[in-house]
């Protein structure tokens, strides 16, 4: 799934080089470090890349991975091959140590539930951060792809709460099920569909308040 | 393009298919799903178009991510190496915190000598003698020894007789002629030298008093012997 180069280090001792996930976790609990590095190098830009898009911002995202793999190291025997994929585990753990940086920096509330959230209005997304505008009404070849408007969507996908924003991330970014996801965030499977829905309707409302939904609907 | 409702009522077929929409796009779906998917969309113009809004939405996150890879630092893992070997320097000290005072006591005493480990022992079991000795006092035995005035140790059964000694009968004779008779002194000397002696009941051949008396008088250790009336 990832096609992320391994970034070089230092040569750890270890044994002989696991092939699978359940091999390469397996060798991690018997506190094997070339194949923690292994995993390292495998797992940790993936989960880095996610972890930026959740934080929106890279300050945190090395902690938080190095947190994550930490924890691995730890907890490598407490993984169950039955109750999901290696990934799925992974970004398990990642995911709530970025909801942890997220807390202790204060852009999350966990006392809020993120689905009764207020829909996020025009004129608030607008004062929140400099907005990318339309300059001229797009033409075809810009709406060819609808929703390619690099800065825009990028924009529209920071403005959604961090649930909604890893649904996105996890559906598109990551190929995960809903299950997956599920998995992940800890919640209900028809809680990350309902999250899906309203991440859809707020990125639609924000790039119809910036020119683009119009746009993609002319496109017919 | 029709435009897609965003407002959801209760969920129904429809909308339970729409919401699967996304994960059709990534290729997620079970076979059934998948199936249920696409015999829904070729009769809902709203799903295809969804459906079209999601391939758009999936390849713009994806190129945005492809724009937007973390590396980590070349340092970052090193780090991550120093925190383990940290944190696994640390369990003893830690583990040793945590201990029970129980656990501790049994740790240092299985590091304890031999000989030290005995001394402590008896020296505990010695303490703990004494104390049970002070915390139960009605256990104590009763003394062995009594005055001749302790009442409680004198036998209430038996004839008794009041005998006056010679001067000259040694404490050898006496016992002697105590131990003829089976008898015992359980009073006196009074302030005339008058001793109270009681004589064995149940013995076989059990004394007669009479007897007794007849012998006592007949020794030149003995200047009186006279029987003593029952309650007197």
């Amino acid at each position: 799934m990832s096609q992320y180069p391994a970034p070089s280090s230092r040569p750890v001792a270890g044994t002989a080089t696991p092939s699978t996930d359940l091999e390469l976790i397996r060798a991690v609990a018997r506190k094997d470090r070339q194949a923690f590095k292994q995993l390292y190098d495998q797992y940790a830009p993936r989960i880095g890349s996610y972890l930026l898009k959740l934080l929106k911002q890279h300050e945190g995202v090395s902690e938080a991975v190095n947190d994550t793999m930490l924890a691995v190291w730890q907890n490598a025997e407490r993984f169950d091959p039955a109750a999901g994929q290696l990934s799925t585990w992974l970004f398990g753990i990642a995911h709530h140590k970025g909801l942890k940086v997220l807390w202790q920096v204060g852009k999350f509330r966990a006392d809020q539930p993120i689905d009764t959230l207020p829909p996020i209005t025009l004129d608030e997304a607008g004062d929140r951060e400099e907005a990318p505008q339309a300059t001229t009404a797009p033409g075809p070849e810009q709406t060819v792809m609808g929703w390619e408007l690099g800065a825009v969507l990028k924009w529209a996908l920071d403005q959604l709460s961090p649930e909604h924003r890893s649904v996105i991330e996890l559906t598109f970014g990551e190929d995960c099920s809903y299950p997956e996801i599920a998995k992940i965030v800890g919640c209900p499977p028809n809680t990350v569909k309902t999250r899906m829905f309203h991440a859809r309707k707020k990125l639609a409302q924000l790039l119809a308040q910036r020119g683009y939904w119009d746009a993609a609907k002319l496109k017919e | 393009m029709p435009t897609i409702p965003m407002d959801r009522p209760a969920l129904g077929a429809h909308e339970e298919i729409e919401a699967l929409l996304p994960w059709y796009v990534n290729g997620a779906l079970t076979p059934a799903e998948t199936a249920t998917v696409e015999r829904h969309c070729v009769e809902c113009p709203t799903c295809r178009a969804e459906l079209e809004q999601c391939c758009l939405l999936a390849a713009a996150v994806q190129r945005n991510n492809i724009d937007e890879i973390w590396q980590p630092s070349p340092g970052d893992f090193d780090r991550l190496l120093a925190d383990i070997d940290r944190l696994e320097a640390k369990p003893a000290f830690v583990a040793a915190r945590s201990l029970t005072l129980f656990q501790r006591l049994r740790d240092w005493l299985g590091a304890t000598p031999n000989s030290v480990r005995w001394t402590l022992a008896l020296e505990n079991l010695t303490v703990a003698g004494l104390l049970l000795a002070i915390a139960l006092p009605l256990s104590r035995p009763t003394p062995d020894y009594e005055t001749l005035s302790s009442r409680a140790g004198q036998p209430v059964a038996g004839p008794r007789l009041r005998v006056i000694f010679a001067n000259a009968a040694t404490m050898g004779e006496i016992q002697e002629i105590l131990r003829s008779i089976g008898g015992s002194i359980v009073a006196g000397p009074t302030a005339l030298g008058v001793y109270t002696v009681v004589l064995p009941v149940g013995a076989r051949p059990e004394p007669t008093p009479a007897h007794v008396l007849t012998q006592l008088r007949g020794l030149h250790q003995i200047k009186l012997a006279e029987p003593i009336a029952e309650g007197g």
